[in-house]
């Protein structure tokens, strides 16, 4: 057994955990992430939205996020977002812009607007931050020209352009180019590491000549390269004469994976330790708080974590952080209550009101403190984050990374002994 | 007197497409019609179970006897149909002794070889299987793909110059003097509406029998019962395991490939169309399973469903399970004076050719003539050729289906939609349950296929709701986690909730 003593322990990678690390970090805490798997952040889109459609039914795009936010905050007190207060939530978006601009990953969008960028089929979805060297106009583009790549089934042009064309009403180009390996299928971040590599025959601006205008915007994948892409993107921007937007694909997520492996590094480099392979599988709980938790190591030794403060951010459902189970629904670590409003599931997949099972989560008060069941705190030095959280669906609503920063960012604070 | 015409086969099942084959082979023209994709009503939602035989040798001596016959003419006609697993016949500790000797004696009158085998051998080729077995037994059970069965057929009687008009609805009859003379059709996908004139209807609507028999203000005594199963996410055990007792619930499990199918259930349906499942079913499902495979509750399921047997109720015969699976042809003219229609009811995939075998001979009986069966006798082709189609792109890692194959596929089967495509290559069948490879494949056939936006946005859509009522009986676990990931794709990253009608 070995004890080590930090100030903050948060359980669980991805990127609710990160950015509580970096709260922490910004308050000169030890804080060290344990993580089971790398993280769900992987496979994620890397965009960053408040709110897309408010209500969740609704047929009209959300145009001010932060407008809609206020309505949400007043209508659904139980809302993680009202949990965090709008002050903390615009605090939070905006270091995490801060971040992501000191490690190369420029973001285009605003807080205060909504932008509507095409999927990787085409449809149209408004985002609120999105990665992009500055912000993009789809609309306003002199032309439009969706780029994909021979033997990459992922993203199909034609297909793209031809969704495209409908909802924007006006005619999409497109083309596809060839890849480094002619015959051979390629995922994302084959590709992406292709293009780091410069292992392309001709270059991309080389054999887009001719299909892609000055002053237009070509759409590509989000395969320009890995952790050197703002670097790519704007070479490939000034050769073309033209605006580049990487739409995010198919798992793997290259926009994930740059994300989240610049955050780890940034942390690293403020002394935070992410341990990935470390599945918390003991707590010792005692007095209403937390003591210590354990990780079952490859060795099948046991190792201890302890320290005054803890952030639970397993994530929901994919994450592993909640367990459905016949009978119920389990919190995976601190096997806190989770109540789900309703177990019948809508008949349909695609039902706008969405699902209650996965809306379920932990409750907590606005300090993210975990409630048992008779409604008072549970554990009084441990802070809930990220898709963990009751009351909402960050894959309906399309929030999860925004949920997850927010909340990390308050449930590190909280974490670090800092006030509301 | 010397007379033949035109057969129209209504139903697309494995019992409607034998029997077009079985027509065209004795060189009758013939056409068959359905209203939805070949193999979409019992033929898709069944065990995959090629009979030994053995089941029914206490409980229905007849059928025992039809499945040994025809589980061998099935391999020999369709053998890329039938992956040869075996089967054991298992009975625990507690089972009825004495009715482990009576399924003995069944199986030696049946002629079927049931051959016991040592508990140490059991152990070692079956490490899921229960430790509390008294008594195993080796039979010939194998597991039958009906897709691909059907498709087969249908593809056999299609190079004889018969016709196949999927998504087509029998509507109603045309009937003068009490004599039939030809069947209404309704294209399903346009609603247009054509005659086509006949001298004989084959009613082998299967489970929609007593419907389409009504259409000539005939009844026939059907009775649809349901059945729920189970499909797991690996190969359970490397045979088909059946229990050694009266025929029961949740007694049998069936490898196909890298999968296993549990079940079954039987309660009465509430109609045809009844293909409803609920998590209670489930669980009492499982739990019943679970005395052959422990720690069956844990494992990982792809999806549940729900398949209706045609059971046929012949007068003074139970209900349910003490129902005949034997099967019966009806001639009209000898119920009640109609001419012109024939069906047939009852039955079970195993048996499917015989009961073409039967239709066809009665109408060729009808009209005297003698033509007989030769459909035992030739082997079929697979329903389109997969070689050369390795080297394009890979759209479904689970199931290894190319954008060639995909492409394939298609030009061999024109009228398929990407649905059908989809079930005839497999593509999205695999443990992923298409999250990714729908969207590829959809990508593809816009770009190369010629498929319209509509037809392939329509076919995104219609993929996730397929998939999310065989994944909402059974949500928890690891099947919560993978519909998690289905909604990450196609809610978060692809905004398919908001296709129809939206206006950001």
């Amino acid at each position: 057994m070995k004890y080590d003593e930090y100030d903050v322990v948060v359980i669980g990678a991805g990127l609710s955990g990160l950015f509580a690390a970096h709260a922490c970090a910004l308050r000169r805490k030890r804080a060290v992430v344990l993580g089971t798997g790398l993280g769900t952040v992987y496979s994620a889109s890397g965009i960053v939205n408040i709110l897309g459609w408010y209500p969740l039914d609704s047929r009209n795009a959300v145009q001010r996020p932060l407008d809609a936010l206020e309505s949400l905050i007043r209508e659904h007190p139980g809302h993680p977002y009202a949990r965090v207060g709008r002050g903390k939530v615009e605090e939070a978006l905006s270091l995490f812009l801060a971040a992501c601009t000191e490690m190369h990953l420029p973001y285009g969008g605003s807080l205060l607007e909504n932008t509507l960028l095409p999927t990787s089929i085409g449809t149209l979805s408004p985002v609120t931050l999105y990665p992009a060297t500055a912000p993009v106009d789809v609309h306003g583009a002199a032309s439009l020209t969706v780029v994909g790549f021979h033997g990459y089934p992922d993203f199909v042009p034609a297909y793209v352009a031809g969704n495209l064309e409908r909802r924007l009403g006006r005619a999409v180009r497109h083309v596809r180019i060839d890849a480094a390996a002619a015959g051979k299928t390629v995922n994302s971040f084959d590709l992406a590491a292709q293009i780091e590599r410069g292992a392309l025959a001709v270059g991309i601006a080389g054999q887009l000549k001719g299909s892609v205008e000055a002053g237009g915007l070509a759409i590509f994948p989000a395969v320009l390269g890995l952790l050197r892409h703002e670097e790519i993107v704007r070479a490939l921007e000034r050769e073309l004469g033209c605006r580049v937007l990487e739409v995010p694909t198919l798992p793997p997520s290259v926009a994930g994976y740059r994300l989240a492996e610049s955050l780890k590094k940034r942390l690293a480099a403020r002394g935070v330790e992410v341990i990935t392979g470390a599945p918390v599988t003991s707590v010792d709980v005692s007095d209403g708080a937390c003591r210590a938790v354990g990780v079952s190591g490859a060795s099948g030794r046991l190792q201890r974590y302890a320290a005054p403060a803890y952030v639970l951010a397993t994530g929901g459902i994919l994450g592993e952080g909640l367990r459905v189970e016949p009978g119920g629904i389990r919190e995976t670590v601190f096997a806190l209550p989770v109540s789900c409003d309703d177990p019948v599931c809508q008949r349909e997949f695609l039902d706008l009101k969405g699902h209650a099972v996965f809306r379920a989560g932990v409750a907590v008060n606005d300090r993210l403190q975990p409630l048992g069941g008779d409604g008072k705190v549970a554990l009084r030095n441990v802070y809930v984050a990220g898709a963990t959280l009751a009351g909402f669906d960050p894959i309906a609503e399309r929030n999860g990374h925004a949920v997850g920063i927010v909340t990390g960012y308050k449930a590190g604070i909280l974490a670090s002994g800092g006030g509301d | 007197m010397n007379k033949t015409g035109r057969v129209v086969v209504i139903g697309g099942g494995a019992t409607g497409t034998g029997i077009l084959r079985d027509l065209a082979m004795r060189g009758i023209d013939c056409v068959l019609v359905e209203r939805g994709d070949l193999a979409t009503g019992t033929s898709g939602r069944f065990h995959g179970l090629l009979h030994s035989g053995a089941r029914y040798a206490v409980s229905d001596a007849h059928s025992a006897a039809e499945c040994v016959e025809e589980n061998a003419v099935v391999r020999s006609i369709a053998p890329f149909c039938v992956e040869d697993t075996g089967g054991l016949f298992l009975a625990v500790k507690g089972d009825d002794d004495a009715f482990v000797e009576q399924w003995r004696e069944g199986c030696r009158r049946a002629k079927i070889a049931a051959e016991e085998i040592p508990l140490e051998e059991l152990r070692r080729e079956e490490p899921l299987v229960t430790r509390e077995v008294a008594r195993a037994f080796r039979v010939p059970d194998a597991a039958v793909d009906g897709f691909t069965l059907a498709w087969a057929n249908a593809a056999s009687a299609k190079a004889l110059g018969a016709q196949v008009k999927t998504y087509t609805r029998a509507v109603g009859f045309s009937i003068e003097e009490n004599v039939v003379r030809g069947v209404r059709l309704q294209d399903v996908k346009t609603g247009a509406e054509e005659l086509v004139e006949c001298a004989m209807v084959i009613n082998a609507a299967g489970a929609w029998a007593k419907e389409i028999a009504a259409l000539a203000a005939q009844d026939i005594p059907v009775a649809p019962d349901r059945g729920v199963l189970l499909v797991f996410n690996h190969r359970l055990s490397s045979r088909v395991l059946n229990r050694l007792r009266p025929p029961s619930d949740g007694d049998i499990f069936v490898p196909h490939g890298s999968v296993t199918i549990f079940g079954t259930t039987s309660r009465p349906a509430r109609g045809p169309d009844d293909d409803e499942v609920t998590s209670d079913e489930v669980r009492e499902l499982l739990a019943l399973g679970g005395a052959l495979v422990p720690g069956l509750e844990a494992m990982r399921i792809i999806r549940a469903f729900a398949g209706v047997r045609p059971l046929f109720l012949s007068a003074g015969a139970g209900e349910g399970r003490e129902a005949t699976r034997g099967f019966q042809v009806l001639d009209h003219r000898e119920e009640s004076g109609i001419e012109g229609l024939i069906s047939v009811v009852g039955g079970k995939l195993t048996t499917y050719r015989l009961m073409a075998k039967a239709a066809v001979d009665a109408v060729t009986r009808r009209w005297g003539v003698d033509v007989p069966c030769t459909t035992h006798q030739v082997r079929m082709e697979r329903p389109f050729e997969v070689e050369g189609t390795a080297g394009g792109a890979l759209l479904c890692e689970c199931e290894r289906v190319t954008d060639a194959f995909l492409g394939e596929a298609q030009r061999c089967w024109r009228r398929g939609s990407l649905g059908d495509l989809r079930r005839l290559t497999r593509l999205g069948m695999g443990p992923c349950q298409g999250s990714f490879c729908t969207v590829r494949a959809a990508g593809y056939a816009h770009e190369s296929l010629g498929v319209s936006l509509d037809e392939t946005n329509a076919l995104l859509r219609e993929h996730l709701e397929e998939r999310w009522k065989g994944t909402r009986p059974v949500l928890w676990g690891w099947q919560a986690r993978q519909a998690e990931l289905a909604r990450g794709i196609g809610l978060g990253l692809l905004e398919l909730h908001r296709m129809e009608g939206d206006r950001p």
